[in-house]
């Protein structure tokens, strides 16, 4: 991926980026989902959260300091946010930075963070004040082998299994004042303007999930043999044929058109929820409709439909749940 | 008049054959990032997805 540039995309050219739009970044992650959906996860991780948030928050030192080596794919970027008892309730992080000299000291953990044992750099959301809630927050960049941090990978994961989700743990974790991006207090604000962003590279992932599926699903009915006839000669499989093409279509619309007004400085936030909210769907029904196209051998690993029905799950949880996504898109319709 | 209703589909026609032909109205940049992508994808991704999928190895050589 960082031959072909795309660890570059969407960065500053003078960090050794390639520079780029949204609708670019929505066309690599669709197509990056489509052959392997836990390489895309690692690459929206380390590129549309880790890297864009230095390259949208951090100082002039820091990008030059990180996002060469992101870049280039030599460093793997992380993200963490999400804790144990704080999820789709962001604001609720209890991981405390406090202030000592030139250091704040970390205390506390994440869990679920992608990437976090090959990164060599995590970007970390902690509470200055957790009386504050979301106007506690302070984003800070912590190297990877900074001491009093330890890493553990999570076992266990139904997809997208070729990236790691990881356990963060902070004790007495002494972060330099200097790696601080954005003011005090304003960590959260720089964090949601990440995610709004990132939010249509996961559709487009979802988007890249299904068309994959749907793929598989043609190229079976067309071989697969019933009644003296292939499976793709029966109507009732045409007619899932047709729904999967349909909503995999309708699905990449909603995503380049949240990725378009993105590109053009116009609102985006509620068209990118609404692509993440549908796009998931789809991605999950579609996966679910392939796997029954293949009947039986679908049941079984290592076939293409059986993994991919695992994996499109996850595009329902992350980066926001759909109840989440619904929340967004409701505030936004209701307050016009 | 006469003009305009003629002119009018033509335009439509060719917009959306267009469309259709270019996948969502993408510019040459982007049709050939999604080709490369694609290529990419089918060639190095996909061959190796179910081994990773076994192994939860990171896919250090996707990445490179
Ligand atoms: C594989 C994987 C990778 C991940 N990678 C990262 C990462 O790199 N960095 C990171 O910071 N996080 C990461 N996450 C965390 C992910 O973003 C959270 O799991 C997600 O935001 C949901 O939070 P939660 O799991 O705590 O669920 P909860 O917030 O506990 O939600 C449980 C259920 O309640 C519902 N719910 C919650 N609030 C409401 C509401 N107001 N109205 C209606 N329903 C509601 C949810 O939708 C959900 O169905 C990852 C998670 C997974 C599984």
């Amino acid at each position: 991926m960082a031959e072909l540039g795309l660890s570059g995309l969407g960065i500053d050219e003078a960090y050794g980026g390639s520079g780029g739009t949204a609708r670019q970044g929505a066309i690599v992650a669709e197509e990056l989902a489509r052959g392997c959906t836990g390489t895309s996860t690692i690459y929206v991780a380390h590129q549309s959260l880790a890297a864009q948030f230095i390259n949208m928050h951090g100082t002039e030192e820091h990008k030059q300091r990180y996002l060469p080596g992101m870049t280039a794919g030599q460093t793997i970027g992380a993200f963490a946010l999400t804790e144990p008892g704080a999820g789709s309730d962001a604001a609720g992080i209890r991981t405390t930075a406090k202030r000592d000299g030139d250091d704040y000291v970390l205390n506390g953990s994440k869990v679920f963070i992608t990437n976090a044992t090959e990164a060599g750099v995590l970007i970390v959301l902690a509470s200055l004040d957790r009386n504050l809630g979301s106007r506690g927050f302070v984003a800070l960049i912590v190297d990877g082998e900074t001491p009093g941090m330890t890493i553990n990978a999570m076992h266990g994961k139904m997809g997208i299994r070729a990236s790691s989700t990881c356990e963060v743990f902070f004790d007495d974790c002494r972060v330099p004042v200097t790696n601080r991006m954005g003011e005090e207090y304003e960590g959260f604000r720089s964090t949601m303007e990440v995610l709004n962003a990132s939010r249509v590279g996961i559709a487009a992932q979802a988007v890249g999930v299904a068309q994959a599926a749907y793929e598989e699903a043609v190229k079976y009915a067309k071989q697969r043999e019933a009644f003296g006839k292939t499976i793709s000669e029966m109507q009732g499989i045409q007619w899932m044929i047709a729904d999967m093409a349909t909503e995999v279509e309708a699905a990449r619309l909603l995503v380049m058109q949240a990725a378009t007004l993105l590109d053009a400085g116009k609102p985006f936030v509620k068209e990118a929820s609404m692509a993440k909210l549908f796009a998931s769907r789809v991605a999950v029904e579609t996966a679910d409709r392939a796997l029954q196209i293949h009947g039986g051998v679908g049941y079984f690993s290592p076939s293409t439909v059986e993994r991919l029905y695992r994996d499109a799950k996850i595009t329902e949880i992350y980066e926001g749940t759909s109840e989440i996504q619904r929340m967004i898109i409701s505030r936004n319709v209701l307050s016009e | 008049m006469e003009g305009d209703s003629r002119i009018a589909p033509t335009l439509i026609h060719e917009v959306v054959t267009k469309a259709v032909m270019d996948h969502l109205l993408l510019t040459d940049e982007e049709q050939l990032l999604r080709t490369t992508v694609r290529n990419f994808a089918d060639d190095v991704l996909a061959p190796r997805a179910s081994a990773y999928d076994e192994s939860g190895e990171f896919p250090a050589d996707n990445v490179e």
